[in-house]
């Protein structure tokens, strides 16, 4: 696959036209940037006066009830925890695959999966009644209870994640030590010095680099898989109808997946606009990225049918009044949104040659990211609403308070990728320079083979022996 | 070992709501106003419900149920809470301990019975029945944020009295006692007729039988 331009361009000169253009915002700041980190930071100020009314007034300010109990805020959470599956699953899936076009946007990918973590694991606590009572949770907690389960998953996914974000950064942050020099404000260059931890780019560095990011890229596949796994069997071990499913656990990692690809497209296309990174984030990313999302079309669609073709045929019980609150009664915008706005749509985006572009992704991602939101809103509300017993099916309606803790969260989301946009270069430096010399050898490779064959076909014209770059002879 | 139990005698219930009425002055449960109404909040820890309706004048009928915490002897809330703030008493009481609730309502997301309710905001510290609270206890004070349910009158248990709601019936319809002992009014009532219970089908083994 085509990535980086191939205008032959001395190594040198394209290493430091690579570094300025991705260490530039680094240290300089323009004023839309403080606009937008104004804009950002006045909506998490809402979000945080809303939530002290919740403190003050208890969880009466929100809609949540004693029948369906859980709301925006565990929606919320499992949103964000979705969407931190994606920086693992692109970076760590296609880093195993040594999939070279990866390159460019595993640095973002792996940030997004941090910081969506940070903000999905608050949700929960906000949920709580008595937050000051967190720490009771380990204090006594117990393993019998799927919510313990997820405390174990969550947090140790994300320290994996950040030694996993850490770890491809070391070398780069020792480049911003040493080349940034004076431009850079004093406690950044200290920042750079402390982080760097001792990098001088040694062989032996490099080794230990290789294993330690070889060992956690591994490592990360399987926990991030159990964590959504577990997220899933918080509803999946009770006793409600809708959530009694066996497949719930592959369904929300895949819709985590899902949800979680989209978010890149969408932070990589505001990243690459803002710090003119076309050279380097080409259309060909975002079409793999798009071929990405669109097997998770397929594969969304089909847990779908697995769901609701089983719940559908039989009728059976509670799963009637499930079907039926689903298909035709009150959540039946959100669930065909979700089924033709949140999968159909953008599958035809991506299917269609013609709107497989740069803007056609937006809105695709757009519409899977709204998407995936209304059906965790599905599947949190509808499974409690149901009713086990002969009483009246009870309404969940938000109030102010959650939408705007909502908002804070997405803001927070922004907040966070902006302040690290001027701490860490965005795309691995290091790494899309490794990747341009392979792909310079590969190139070298073909020319002298081309011209080792030139040179057979005029000494030996009736060989039938052909070279390939790798050196070794194939009979043809 | 002593495991309470109720038998509720649904020939025998006129659904007075005096049972509901009792429990509210006992356990000082939230009022339940017009504005608890509106607000979809549920202000009980026992309630009468009707379980349907069947025919029409001038032969309507209409199949009522009191509702309370089953007490399961396998309670989903017990397992789901991460902290063990919900326990099972020795005697089989199902309990929550409010100085560790931190009220992630799971064990509302469990409980098939929906027999849980939630303390959203502070009640007034007025006391329906200020002869229930020992003096000095705050757990008689509904708190914030935290869930709430029946205990079967626990401390009265304790005491060696009846809950509440089973004194307060006018028809005798609820019946308490420990169903390990043979003897007791709740074996002899089960033994005597057939009892059933809710929601059997998902093995949580409720101990709140009735009987027809």
């Amino acid at each position: 696959m085509e990535q980086i331009d191939t205008v032959v361009e001395e190594p040198a000169s394209w290493s430091r036209r690579l570094e300025r253009r991705v260490m530039n915002p680094l240290i300089k700041t323009g004023q839309g940037y403080w606009i937008i980190v104004a804009l950002l930071a006045l909506v998490v100020a809402w979000g945080v006066y809303a939530y002290s009314t919740q403190l003050r007034d208890g969880l009466i300010v929100t809609g949540m009830r004693d029948r369906i109990q859980w709301g925006i805020y565990i929606i919320s959470f499992v949103f964000f925890i979705g969407i931190s599956h994606a920086g693992t699953l692109i970076s760590a899936i296609l880093r195993v695959a040594k999939a070279g076009w990866r390159t460019p946007v595993t640095r973002i990918a792996e940030f997004i999966t941090v910081v969506a973590l940070s903000i999905g694991g608050l949700m929960p606590i906000i949920d709580l009644g008595r937050p000051d009572r967190i720490h009771h949770m380990f204090i006594f907690g117990r393993w019998q209870s799927p919510i313990l389960w997820d405390l174990l998953s969550i947090t140790t996914y994300l320290t994996g994640s950040i030694i996993y974000l850490y770890l491809p950064l070391i070398p780069d942050l020792a480049r911003c030590r040493d080349r940034l020099g004076n431009e850079a404000h004093p406690w950044k260059r200290a920042f750079y010095r402390l982080a760097s931890v001792g990098w001088q780019g040694t062989e032996k560095q490099h080794k230990y680099l290789r294993i330690a990011m070889g060992c956690m890229m591994v490592l990360i596949i399987p926990v991030a898989v159990s964590v959504h796994t577990v997220v899933s069997w918080i509803f999946g071990m009770t006793l409600r109808e809708p959530w009694n499913s066996t497949v719930f656990g592959a369904y929300f990692v895949a819709g985590a997946i899902y949800s979680g690809i989209a978010t890149i497209i969408i932070i990589m296309v505001i990243l690459r606009r803002v710090y003119h990174l076309e050279e380097y984030i080409t259309r060909q990313h975002f079409i793999n990225l798009g071929y990405m999302l669109g097997a998770f079309v397929l594969i969304m669609l089909y847990f779908n049918v697995l769901e609701y073709v089983t719940t559908g045929y039989k009728l059976a019980g509670e799963g009637r009044f499930h079907f039926q609150q689903l298909m035709t009664g009150p959540f039946a915008p959100a669930f065909w949104f979700y089924i033709l706005g949140g999968m159909v749509v953008p599958g035809l985006i991506i299917l269609n040659p013609g709107t497989r572009t740069i803007p056609g992704l937006i809105v695709a991602s757009i519409f899977v990211d709204i998407g995936m939101w209304l059906e965790r809103f599905i599947i949190v509300v509808t499974g409690l609403r149901v009713p086990l017993m002969p009483y009246a099916a009870s309404w969940y309606t938000p109030t102010w308070v959650e939408w705007s803790v909502m908002a804070a969260a997405f803001a927070g989301f922004g907040l966070i990728i902006a302040v690290f946009v001027k701490l860490f270069p965005v795309i691995s430096i290091w790494e899309v320079e490794e990747h341009r010399e392979h792909q310079e050898a590969v190139r070298v490779a073909e020319q002298s083979l081309q011209r080792l064959r030139e040179e057979a076909a005029v000494t030996q014209p009736a060989s039938r022996t052909a070279f390939t770059w790798e050196g070794r002879h194939e009979s043809s | 070992m002593t495991r309470y139990a109720m038998v509720i005698d649904l020939d025998r219930c006129l659904a007075c709501q005096a049972c509901v009425i009792a429990c509210k002055m006992e356990n000082n449960v939230p009022a339940s106003t017009p504005d608890s109404f509106k607000a979809h909040k549920m202000t009980f820890r026992t309630r009468v419900i009707p379980l349907s309706t069947n025919g029409s004048y001038p032969n309507p009928q209409m199949d009522i149920r009191p509702v309370l915490c089953n007490q399961c002897e396998n309670p989903p809330c017990v397992a789901a809470c991460p902290h063990g703030a919900t326990y099972k008493r020795e005697d089989g009481i199902v309990l929550i301990d409010w100085e560790k609730c931190q009220g992630d309502r799971y064990c509302m997301a469990v409980c098939p019975y929906g027999a849980r309710v939630f303390i959203e905001t502070e009640e007034p510290k007025e006391y329906h029945n200020p002869d229930a609270v020992p003096p000095g206890n705050s757990r008689f004070v509904p708190p914030k944020g935290k869930v709430d349910k029946c205990t079967f009158c626990a401390h009265l248990v304790d005491k060696g009295e009846d809950p509440a709601c089973v004194t307060a019936c006018p028809a005798d319809a609820r019946i308490f006692g420990d169903l390990d002992d043979p003897s007791s009014n709740v074996s002899e009532a089960l033994a005597s007729r057939k009892g059933s219970a809710l929601r059997q089908d998902f093995g949580t083994r409720p101990k709140v039988f009735y009987i027809r």
